[in-house]
């Protein structure tokens, strides 16, 4: 998935180029601007990730990762509670771990990516948006941080003490059973998060450099050719192309940047940034 | 483009077919068209084709054709060979994706062989045979697949990895692990059935099938009616069980996930607990027949590439405004 994850961020690039072409004077910022996209996309997605599990209550919501087995299935121990004037009760607890702070940094993350499209948009205080992108870097680290932190497998009966352990003891447990073999916990948006990293990086690059890049390199192409290495890398990852909606959807981009790169010059701007914006959604699809 | 010269400019029917497939509108609609339709098929089954439809296919065979009309007028002639070849590279991979549709389907296998896939059609699935018989034991990140008829192997056994979903040739077919799955009916329900007698803790523990009946002591049975994995879609695993001793009978209910329920009051004087229910688990495999499809895309990779690579200009703009 990561180098669909690149050739997203690049459609994006490549989207900011045609939206940019009816307005030449925005053009300097405009790549800027798109690579701020990516991390308010992720900040959104992680933020939303965390409010759909919530399951309501007073806490605030938080990033709950889950364990699962080496075949990909949950992890769950039943555990047996026998509260002093009541008959036993059991049930079956999942394993997971909360990333604290994760929603927290996220939202500074979203704050500061749509203070910098913002600053971006309007064209001007360009040691703003830099201060405001190595700002938004920082968050970007911290919340990388915070996924990384935490258990990342675990197994045996201490390790579900300690999880246990976590739980109010107002009534008293009494068994608990221990799942086989190890389990590791999932580190949801971590690739996202090192990719958002990236942007700010480039983006703060992009910023210093003395010209501006879109009117140096003919990213179109570049999108175009990135596509062909991500189908091959595809192919030979699967050992064939079995045309699953991954392999459908990356040849269909590839059909669509490829022709856009070659007739961009010619072609209406607006339905080619619309044909990039569906191209661009298919990669979130799959 | 000599020939072309000497036939004049199209007229009639044939200048507005040109015009169309020269036009940027066009081909900017044929690539929305394409794009939406890529999504709108995105979370298709596994081994179905996400957007075999008549307009996917009709775009497919317009794009090359539009890419060929614009090469055809460019005047220089390394731009026009490069979109020559791009609009040949686009065409292989139309015609790659189209002859791959009709090969494609799904097979869900179990502990016992199977014989039929089901491959997709405009109809739903159709159920198509294998030929042979095929197997699959998996152990967790790997699964072990071979195909055999009677005692003859005709492919395999070929080992498959169940997390990359990367593909594996079998005999005729090509295949890989889209997933593993569940049944929805539970074959089987472990229960533990405590003592009646004043000792705590005493129990003794059955694994029963639906209809099936066991001896508690001498004058008591017990009998599984029917088994639930999720009872009213709430309570979860659930299993109706009867119990007669000497001339009672007593029918109910007992739940694994709401043990609190099962607290009675009936007369029975065993206490039945449901620990769990077994259903069967499938693996669901891609499959689809081992043509020359991927020498056609990795030929139609190999123009298209090749087409970029010539196109217009070089890869760094030189001419700043």
């Amino acid at each position: 998935m990561i180098e669909l994850s690149l050739f997203g961020v690049l459609c994006l690039l490549f989207l900011g180029r045609l939206l940019s072409l009816d307005r030449p004077a925005a053009l300097d910022g405009s790549w800027q601007m798109t690579l701020h996209i990516f991390p308010l996309l992720m900040s959104i997605g992680l933020v939303w990730s965390a409010y759909a599990s919530h399951a309501g209550g007073i806490e605030p919501p938080t990033l709950v990762t889950q364990a699962v087995d080496a075949t990909g299935q949950p992890v769950a121990t039943t555990v047996v509670l026998e509260p002093d004037d009541e008959r036993r009760i059991i049930r079956r607890i999942p394993l997971e771990a909360e990333k604290n702070g994760a929603v927290e940094l996220a939202l500074l993350v979203l704050l500061l990516s749509g203070l910098a499209l913002l600053i971006g948009h309007y064209g001007r205080g360009r040691q703003y948006s830099a201060w405001c992108t190595t700002a938004n870097l920082v968050a970007c680290l911290s919340l990388l941080a915070c996924l990384l932190q935490g258990p990342s497998s675990g197994a045996g009966e201490a390790a579900i003490r300690t999880f246990l352990a976590t739980f109010p003891t107002d009534t008293t447990l009494t068994s608990f059973t221990v799942p086989d073999g190890t389990w590791r916990f999932e580190r949801p948006f971590v690739v996202p998060t090192i990719l958002a990293c990236v942007a700010c990086v480039l983006s703060l690059t992009f910023s210093r450099m003395p010209q501006a890049l879109s009117q140096t390199v003919p990213l179109e192409r570049v999108a175009a050719l990135v596509c062909v290495a991500a189908v091959i890398m595809q192919g030979i990852g699967t050992h064939g192309f079995p045309f699953r909606p991954l392999e459908v959807t990356l040849m269909t981009s590839l059909g669509v940047l490829a022709s856009i790169s070659v007739y961009a010059e010619t072609m209406p701007t607006r339905l080619l940034g619309f044909g990039a914006v569906v191209a661009s959604l298919s990669f979130v699809v799959s | 483009m000599s020939i072309l010269s000497k036939m004049g400019p199209p007229t009639g029917i044939w200048a507005a077919a040109w015009s169309i497939l020269r036009s940027p509108t066009a081909l900017a609609g044929v690539l929305v068209v394409l794009g939406m339709m890529t999504v709108v098929g995105a979370d298709s089954d596994p081994g179905q084709h996400p957007a075999a439809g008549v307009i996917y296919r009709l775009m497919w065979i317009l794009l090359p054709l539009m890419g060929l009309a614009r090469a055809i007028e460019e005047r220089r002639g390394r731009s026009k060979w490069a979109g020559i070849i791009l609009a040949l590279g686009l065409a292989v991979l139309g015609i790659a994706s189209w002859q791959v549709s009709q090969t494609t389907g799904w097979v869900n296998v179990g502990q016992s062989p199977v014989e039929t896939y089901e491959r997709a059609s405009v109809n739903g699935p159709v159920s198509v045979h294998l030929g042979a018989q095929l197997k699959a034991v998996s152990d967790g990140a790997f699964a072990t697949v071979s195909l055999a008829m009677r005692d003859q192997t005709l492919g395999g056994p070929v080992t498959l990895s169940t997390g990359t979903q990367a593909e594996g040739k079998l005999g005729r077919f090509r295949l890989y692990v889209s997933h593993e799955t569940t049944g929805k009916r539970a074959e089987q329900a472990a229960l533990r059935v405590h003592q009646p007698s004043g000792e705590h803790g005493a129990h003794r523990d059955f694994v029963l099938k639906p209809g099936a009946t066991i001896a508690l002591d001498k004058e008591t049975t017990l009998r599984l009616l029917q088994v639930r994995a999720d009872f009213l879609s709430t309570l979860g695993a659930a299993a109706e069980v009867q119990v007669s001793w000497a001339d009672k009978v007593e029918t109910f209910w007992v739940y694994a996930d709401a043990p609190d329920m099962d607290e009675r009051l009936g007369q029975a004087p065993w206490r039945i607990q449901l620990l769990a229910l077994e259903t069967p688990r499938f693996m669901v495999l891609g499959l689809r027949l081992a043509t020359v499809v991927d020498y056609a895309v990795w030929t139609g990779l190999a123009l298209v590439l090749l087409g970029l690579l010539l196109g217009v200009g070089p890869l760094r703009k030189t001419n700043v405004t």
